[in-house]
């Protein structure tokens, strides 16, 4: 789509002259999904236009551990709203509530970050360390990470993480 | 119809959706109803685009392999021009266009897009005079080369003439452009019909429809509703729509769950890409792409590899895969299992691979052993 995504790219370029330090390189998106499940550690910060970069995000969300950790945020000239990186396929489910099976781990590193655009950053290490200690443990996983854990007992672990 | 085709269609009975396989139009079945009952000493005719770089090796692979199994194809190989021609205003002279229409079938190599203005680029010719509608790639594990992915076992199926590369593309003011999407009912229901077709007569249980409809609600809404009314014709196959962003997620984390896709143009680029991925790159891919009347060109969809071209180093199997493919659709299914059995083999087995795969075989070793191994 030489035009549309052709003005994307030169805005690309325009910008990317002002950090000469930061590398900088275009991909097609086909390509770029190959390259994801073949070699994801090829890629650090990737921007794209609104479409690819769902799709995107969600392989790379799925490639690193599906929706239940991924975090993210949405950010605006005036504001910032921090949500789950990646679409969740079972949003709206009663059924998967009463379950009590859900990972909070998403949500939990997502509000980290909204810690590090409040400019709080010693209060988002924290609460970043004691889930990664959390899930680096293996010992209290909710089911999409193959435990059994239910979501209150991944809080309580990383509240009694949490130094 | 003609009344040859409509005494063969009685003849055949109950098996004709068999024998006609996968053309969707009565000329196409007639084409293949003509193939079945010639003699199996008749070569059958296909254009062979052995393409630019490593295309001529590949390709003399190709013909090394079917000949050793014996296959009864006689090649009518073109190459690209050099220069415009000007019924095509493409490198691909009118000749070798009206082969492929003749033929019915072909395969091509690599071709590399000449630089510059005033011409079309040679995919494009090909897919606007054939009217190649659906391209499908079948991905699946080799066993011997060790991805991620164990399981995979797909075909993705991509509509290819319409959707979001339709071509139209404007600027409305300098830093605003638009660009135009276009789903057609005739081009959904075409390639749904194939989709569905296709997996019946290969034995599959699952078409699963991909698409963005909650949020592009007309057009990839048509795209649903027309794969839903074909599905309605197949109550025996299992029918699921999956949104694209979770389809990729899915795919990632366990592409087992997946058997048939069918997706509009720019979803099936990237799908059918990330699948390749999946299993070991665009050097190992085969793919076909369906035209109207029952033409079908196979394909190696990977690069010319300029590079190493001319060095005996390059891998022939995405090549050969896809002339499988091509037997499979003339039905010469016997000859396609051997070749594909032999290839399958060949890697599994471990001791001649190619420089791409981890090995240190040349095209011309790799090419014998999968001979030896019919």
């Amino acid at each position: 789509m030489k035009l549309a995504d052709g003005l994307f790219l030169e805005s690309c370029r325009e910008v990317a002259k002002k950090y000469p330090s930061i590398t900088y390189n275009e991909i097609i998106v086909d390509n770029c999904c190959m390259q994801l499940v073949a070699k994801p550690e090829q890629f650090d910060v990737m921007v794209t236009p609104n479409l690819y970069g769902n799709l995107v995000a969600n392989t790379a969300a799925g490639i690193a551990g599906g929706t239940g950790v991924m975090p993210g945020g949405n950010v605006g000239a005036d504001h910032a709203v921090f949500e789950q990186g990646a679409s969740a396929g079972n949003v709206g489910k009663d059924k998967i509530v009463l379950e009590n099976k859900a990972n909070p781990v998403a949500l939990l590193l997502s509000s980290a970050m909204m810690l590090r655009h409040l400019q709080f950053p010693s209060f988002a290490d924290r609460l970043e360390t004691a889930v990664k200690k959390v899930i680096a443990e293996g010992k209290c996983r909710t089911k999409d990470l193959g435990g059994t854990s239910t979501t209150q007992q991944v809080v309580d672990a990383v509240i009694a993480k949490l130094d | 119809m003609t009344m040859a085709a409509f005494l063969a269609r009685r003849l055949i009975g109950n098996r004709s959706s068999q024998i006609l396989g996968t053309s969707c139009s009565s000329s196409g079945a007639f084409i293949s109803v003509a193939r079945a009952f010639s003699s199996s000493t008749t070569p059958i005719k296909a254009t062979l685009f052995p393409g630019d770089g490593i295309g001529p090796e590949i390709a003399e692979s190709v013909k090394q392999v079917f000949t050793a199994a014996d296959v009864a194809i006689e090649w009518d190989e073109h190459y690209v021009s050099t220069e415009v021609d000007p019924r095509t205003n493409s490198f691909l002279t009118w000749e070798s266009l009206q082969s492929v229409l003749d033929n019915k079938v072909g395969l091509k190599g690599p071709m590399a897009t000449p630089i510059g203005k005033g011409h079309r680029s040679l995919n494009l010719t090909l897919r606007k005079e054939l009217n190649l509608y659906a391209n499908v790639r079948p991905c699946y594990s080799l066993p011997g080369y060790k991805t991620r992915y164990d399981d995979v076992d797909l075909i993705t199926i991509r509509e290819n003439t319409e959707g979001e590369y339709s071509g139209l593309e404007h600027q409305v003011v300098k830093g605003v452009v638009e660009s135009i999407k276009i789903i057609t009912r005739k081009a959904s229901m075409r390639v749904a019909e194939y989709a569905f077709l296709y997996a019946k007569t290969h034995g599959r249980k699952k078409v699963s429809a991909i698409h963005k409809a909650n949020i592009m609600q007309k057009t990839d809404g048509l795209f649903l509703q027309c794969c839903d009314e074909v599905a309605k014709k197949y109550p025996e196959i299992y029918y699921e729509k999956v949104v694209i962003d979770n389809c990729c997620m899915m795919l990632v984390k366990n592409p087992a769950l997946f058997d048939v896709l069918v997706m509009p143009n720019l979803y099936g680029d990237i799908i059918s890409d990330l699948c390749a991925g999946l299993v070991g790159g665009l050097g190992l891919t085969p793919s076909c792409n369906i035209g109207e009347d029952g033409i079908a060109l196979a394909e190696a969809v990977h690069g010319s590899a300029p590079d190493i071209a001319g060095k005996n180093l390059a891998n022939p199997t995405a090549l050969l895969l896809s002339g499988v493919m091509m037997l499979r659709h003339l039905k010469l299914n016997k000859q396609a299992e051997q070749i594909h059995s032999a290839i399958i083999n060949t890697i599994a087995e471990g001791k001649y691979r190619t420089a791409d795969l981890g090995g240190t075989s040349t095209t011309t070793d790799f090419t014998k052993a999968i001979c030896d191994h019919l």
